[in-house]
């Protein structure tokens, strides 16, 4: 409960703030055309984007989290909430989930230098880590499972299927693009086109800045796991 | 425009006379909570006022600024002040209408020391009640006590609960002019006890005890409504709340069951039973099969507890006594036969052991459109017409067809169910409405035919 | 320059050639704005239906054979659910939103074109796996459109076998719609709009749009979650929602879930969504009263506030949907102080709206009519909220036809008729014919006096306890025929509402044939979409060049100027055009 208010509090606050901060003139007295700084922000609309989506993706997993907390004290009666014994796999996973990151970001510092090449390599590594991340996670339910003889009914169980899996399917989503993008950093390595590397550059951007975000989400989702 | 400024204040005005002139507003207050009724009161002024200053003002600038040869909007972008004086002033019409409501709902929530209490069990889609008893405990429940003979789900270990009262029909007495605290709690689904002229409700939540309270101050008897949709049975989840002065109301508790004994209700013997039953097998037949002729419904594959309940039904005349029901009358004296407690369970035990075939159908309808009608009786009596105990449905499927038909007519007029303290009657008598037609009738039972 | 890149710089605006490229596959904003608007009114038209069969088992009972307990319950959910979410979300944002950002922003498309179709179509594959749910056995959930557990999923409810996994499915795919289209509203707005447009140069319908879009990608993951942990109760038995139960004499094995979890995180979601279909409508209503009445919408600043105060505070409001769910009483408290308090700034905009029509110059025509009509019903609306948002005085009326009156009036009559004010406002720029005045103000009349007919005695009839989703009353000791009567008269006044709409689709459909053609701007509106080169607009919208903004979006009737307008694109006297 308290973690839906502050979430939502915050949210409150933050497009509170973020509007406010126009609201102080008089748009009826300023004519003729304004000054540049006061328009819009400067970064690309897929950079906005990306970073509304994963507000969104912040707000989906804050709420299953909520959802975690609520029903483990209980809520509604019988505390039937048996902890879930950690499956190893998990460290490792995570491990694995930070290399990833790691990989991407030496691939996004090279490619901003426009060393494609030297870059694209850690780009298609980044991506095969998370496919190890996504087997072991498959790995651990397994694990979950047979370390308690443990089924849907368990809500400690279930939740912690359910919260890795949206966190996985979200991974997947990120795959797909990586794939894609993947295809071009091969294809274009030795473009002079300027547009074409720009948008390279572009997209290796918003795929490190989502994997991070993730990784982000995933340390809080396992910090969550363990704290019960 | 003229003629929108015009309609606006005439809807003002009709809404106003519709107001004060309405005769559908608050049922009389039954209970101690008038403090709700002045909030609402409150309320109706506040925003009564907005309603009438805004509108006419509306309606006055409509009819003033129509645009005209000549005319010319002013232009003014803001006026602070103007907006500042209205958020001060709405401000306190806020704060004049939460002010009362948060203090009357911490009343709610407060519930007074010297307040007794009771419990209302709600499940699909009747009442049931217990009373604390004599320890002014009640004892451990859980929905796996549930069962035919336990309906409330009582803990038969408990011993604080043994003295427990239990009501298992939807009727509950209370003494006036004593607070109780309403402790509610749900068996299967979100469930809600309303009781209008109280004020105040609370949803019923399965798995967790809900609460409300009241103090009752003026006799009379009262419904009570379920108000959280729970199932395709909601609207026909009746119940009564009857308020005694004290003397009335002790007579009635002296005469309700504690979960003692209902547990300790005589067990059926069957083999005795034979011989009961050979009054009743002069119309109903040897084997319970049932005699169109002597209008004497098949009994065998009926559940025990539903031969009790039409049994003790007959026998306190919420069955039988009705204008129109010819039958029932016959029934009535025979119920008494049987009237004592062992005699009866033996009885009911005897029935149970005859062996149910298939009779042979008399009526004829259009079984498609009836699976299509069938579809709401199923909720409570089963897809295949076995009858459910949860929901009081007695089994349909394998039952005499002319029965039914008869049955489902009585139900529609009102012949059958319309006794007050028949709530399960008067349930059956809502939904039986659904068949409108005669036809209708026919149809569905041509259907229950099919069943096996 | 840095923003004129921004806003004009490379963007390779999808060309299409054939005819599904413009008109079935189309990337281009107005046409997918048009196909959502036909789908959510097409689908619109069936809850209307279902709403006519539900007053008429309500009005006349014991009447109709062919609706059953089991089919009324039905009516109601499918009747609720496609009008909150599939018409009336729908229609705001991925009509209105998707037609009037890009115009009134002075882009030539959303920023992402390809998404943009793609949630159209998407939007269209959740509508029909939700009508799909007519057609499997069991048919369509019964559960109401608020779909509480456990009894939604078990069996004394009606679709609980495949009815709901079809609605929770339907669900599911139109939050995807609906996050593909946000995202491009929100870059849009933030990203696309053209030298001289900031944000409070932008006129109201963008304001109310864009809040209630960032509200939807906050609030829809709620629903989203309750989904999902939803569909897995029903599906392989998990326990999220599910206490142990015993259901229809049977144990259901289930243990310990919660069903007030779901309560909140339903409401969660449904407070805001309910500002997702206001918003847009308080921001377009002030640019209709503020054009038709030649004057700028009165504390435009504070308008703005207004909207985003409501949008925030929106997000602390969500228990008063439950303060009789057998919560924590405590949290009425809480809840009923911030109801009260969102109450401010909503009144704060009412008083503005009627201060524009204040020595303004006030128009006849049907948008007018229909923007003023708004005010009186959104009045009456916003005031009856007051009443059940105070704790107190919610616990008689909850669960009554008082909560079927108010929710109707603001959600139902008023948003419905800013619809109305806006497709006859925009009629023109849309499709280049001036609608049939006639066939307008008859629809007008009919449509505001019908609706009051219907909600206003229904406030009183719950006001007396009668309790809303019941198929039937039966004789109560408390509710007189009269009361009996009033249920008839407004099945009546439904029927003939209903019929009333017949006008409205003639109307469309005849003026788009034969209608009067339309100037480019007949309405002398300031806004930039009504300063298109062509009308209906092309491909591209504004021709080789960008227009330039000068000015803000309420320039009527200046002291001192010949017309009673100026345009957001004209300069200023005595400077050069930039543009």
């Amino acid at each position: 409960m308290m973690t839906a208010m502050v979430i939502a509090m915050l949210t409150a606050i933050t497009v509170w703030w973020l509007l406010i901060q126009r609201l102080k003139d008089k748009p009826w007295m300023t004519q003729g055309v304004v000054p540049t700084s006061q328009e819009g922000l400067t970064s690309s609309a897929p950079k906005v984007a990306l970073w509304a989506f994963l507000i969104v993706v912040a707000s989906l997993f804050g709420i299953f989290a909520s959802a975690y907390t609520l029903r483990m004290q209980g809520h509604g009666g019988l505390a039937t909430w048996q902890p879930l014994q950690e499956p190893s796999v998990l460290w490792i996973n995570t491990l694995v989930l930070v290399f990833a990151s790691g990989a991407m970001q030496i691939a996004r510092n090279r490619i901003d230098q426009d060393n494609i090449a030297g870059g694209r390599g850690y780009f298609f590594g980044a991506g095969l880590l998370t496919l190890v991340f996504l087997a072991g996670q498959v790995l651990a339910w397994q694990q979950a499972q047979a370390n308690g003889n443990l089924g849907p009914s368990n809500p400690a169980f279930a939740f912690f299927v359910l919260l890795t899996a949206v966190h996985g399917l979200h991974m997947l989503g990120g795959l797909l693009v990586l794939g894609r993008t993947t295809v071009r950093l091969w294809r274009n390595a030795g473009t002079t086109n300027v547009v074409s590397r720009s948008k390279l550059r572009l997209s290796v951007e918003l795929c490190t800045t989502y994997w991070h975000w993730l990784l982000l989400v995933w340390l809080g989702l396992f910090a969550l796991l363990l704290s019960t | 425009m003229v003629a929108l400024a015009v309609v606006l204040v005439l809807l003002v005005i009709g809404s106003l006379y519709f107001h004060f002139a309405s005769p559908w507003y608050f049922t009389p207050l039954a209970s101690n909570w008038s403090t709700i009724d002045f909030t609402v009161d409150v309320t109706f002024w506040v925003c009564g006022i907005v309603f009438v200053a805004v509108n006419l003002f509306t309606a006055y600038c409509v009819w003033k600024f129509r645009a005209r040869k000549g005319n010319k909007a002013h232009y003014e972008p803001e006026s602070t002040k103007l907006e500042v004086a209205l958020t001060v002033f709405t401000t306190i019409g806020v704060a004049a209408m939460l002010t009362p409501g948060l203090f009357v709902w911490a009343e709610f929530v407060n519930v007074p020391e010297n307040a007794r209490e009771f419990e209302a069990i709600g499940k699909q889609w009747h009442w049931g009640f217990r009373l604390p008893g004599e320890d002014n405990v009640f004892g451990a429940s859980d929905v796996r006590h549930q069962s035919v003979d336990n309906p409330l789900g009582v803990d038969p270990e408990d011993a604080r609960g043994q003295d427990d009262i239990i009501i298992a029909r939807p009727i509950l007495h209370l003494p006036v002019d004593q607070p109780y605290k309403a402790l509610l709690r749900s068996t299967d689904v979100l469930h809600n006890f309303t009781v209008p002229q109280f004020r105040v409700k609370m949803d019923l939540v399965p798995g967790m005890v809900t609460y409300q309270w009241f103090t009752p101050t003026v006799p009379g008897t009262y419904e009570i409504l379920c108000e959280e949709l729970c199932g395709a049975g909601h609207f026909a989840m009746r119940g009564k709340v009857v308020v005694d002065e004290p003397a009335a109301y002790q007579t009635w508790l002296a005469n309700q069951p504690t979960f003692a004994e209902t547990q300790s209700e005589p067990v059926g013997d069957a083999a005795a039973g034979a011989a009961n039953y050979a009054v009743c097998s002069a119309c109903h037949g040897p084997q319970g099969e049932g005699n169109q002729t002597l209008n004497a419904p098949k009994l065998a594959g009926l559940d025990g507890w539903y031969i009790r309940r039409q049994l003790l039904n007959y026998q306190q005349q919420l069955r039988g006594t009705a204008m129109g029901d010819t039958f029932g009358p016959q029934m009535a004296p025979m119920s008494q036969v049987v009237a004592a407690p062992a005699v009866r369970e033996n009885v009911i035990a005897y029935i149970e052991t005859l062996p149910s075939t298939q009779p042979t159908p008399t009526v004829t309808g259009d079984a498609e459109r009836g699976r299509a009608l069938y579809q709401t009786c199923s909720v409570c009596h089963g897809e295949s017409g076995a009858g459910r105990w949860g929901t009081n449905a007695p089994r349909l499927a394998g039952m005499n067809d002319w029965y039914l038909e008869r049955q489902l007519q009585y139900f529609k007029d009102g012949v059958r169910g319309s006794h007050p303290d028949d709530i399960y009657g008067d349930q059956m008598g809502l939904v039986a409405n659904v068949l409108v037609a005669d036809s209708a009738i026919k149809d569905v039972v041509a259907y229950i035919n099919t069943l096996r | 320059m840095a923003y004129v890149a921004i806003a004009d710089r490379d963007h390779h605006l999808h060309d299409p050639q054939t005819f599904i490229e413009k008109y079935i596959w189309s990337q281009d904003h107005k046409v997918i704005a048009i196909q959502y608007g036909s789908v959510a009114i097409g689908v619109g038209l069936v809850a209307l239906v279902l709403s006519l069969l539900m007053r008429l088992q309500i009005g006349f009972p014991d009447t109709f054979s062919f609706i059953t307990p089991y089919n009324y319950y039905q009516f109601v959910t499918m009747h609720g659910m496609i009008m909150v979410i599939y018409l009336l979300t729908a229609l705001f944002l991925g009509g209105f939103g998707n037609y009037l950002i890009p115009l009134m922003c002075g882009a030539r498309d959303m920023v992402f074109p390809y998404m943009n179709m793609l949630s159209f179509w998407v939007y269209l594959v959740s509508v029909i796996v939700l009508l799909a749910s007519f057609f499997v056995p069991g048919g369509p959930t019964g559960a109401g459109w608020t779909l509480y557990p456990p009894q939604t999923v078990l069996e004394g409810t009606p679709g609980s076998d495949w009815g709901i996994v079809l609605m929770l499915a339907s669900l599911a795919i139109f939050i995807v719609a609906f996050t593909m289209g946000g995202l491009n509203y929100v870059t849009t707005v933030l990203q696309a709009r053209c030298r001289g447009m900031t944000l409070m140069r932008m006129p109201l319908s963008v304001w109310g749009i864009f809040v209630a879009t960032i509200l939807g990608l906050l609030a829809f993951p709620a629903l989203l979650v309750a989904a999902i942990m939803m569909l897995l109760d029903r599906l392989i038995g998990t326990s999220f929602f599910m206490p142990a139960l015993m259901s229809l004499g049977d144990i259901n094995g289930t243990e310990g879930g919660s069903p007030i979890l779901f309560q909140h995180l339903f409401w969660f979601f449904g407070h805001p969504e309910v500002y997702i279909v206001a918003l847009p409508a308080f921001g377009i209503v002030s640019d209709l009263l503020s054009t038709h009445a030649r004057k700028n919408i009165f504390g435009y600043r504070m308008m703005v506030w207004a909207i985003v105060a409501i949008g925030a505070l929106s997000f602390v409001v969500w228990a008063h949907h439950m303060y009789v769910s057998g919560m924590n009483p405590y949290f009425g408290f809480f809840f009923a102080t911030t109801t009260l308090i969102i109450a401010i700034p909503t009144a704060i905009k009412v008083y503005n709206w009627v201060l524009t029509l204040w020595r303004g110059d006030i128009q006849i025509n049907i948008p007018n009519l229909f923007a003023i009509g708004f005010i009186f019903t959104f009045v009456h609306g916003g005031l009856t909220g007051l009443f059940l948002g105070n704790v107190t005085v919610d616990l008689p009326l909850s669960d009554t036809y008082f909560v079927i009156g108010h929710f109707h009036m603001v959600m139902g009559v008023s948003p419905v008729m800013v619809l109305f004010g806006a497709i006859y406002h925009w009629f023109p720029k849309l499709t280049g014919k001036m609608p049939n005045e006639l066939l307008g103000r008859i629809h007008f009349w009919m449509t505001f006096l019908g609706t009051y007919a219907i909600y206003l005695p229904m406030h009183y009839i719950g006001i007396l306890g009668m309790p809303r989703r019941y198929y039937a009353y039966g004789t109560t000791d408390f509710i007189p025929e009269s009361a009996h009567a009033v249920n008839e008269a407004i099945t009546i006044a439904a029927i003939v509402v209903a019929t009333a709409q017949v006008i409205f689709l003639i109307n469309v459909f005849y003026s788009l044939r034969k209608g009067k053609t339309a100037p480019d701007n007949p309405w002398g509106a300031t806004t930039l979409e009504w300063q298109t080169p062509q009308t209906p607009p092309v491909h591209g919208n504004w021709g080789p060049k960008l227009p330039v903004v000068y000015r803000w979006a309420y320039d009527y009737s200046v002291p001192g100027e010949a017309k009673d307008f100026i345009p957001q694109n004209e300069p200023p006297k005595g400077h050069s055009s930039l543009a």
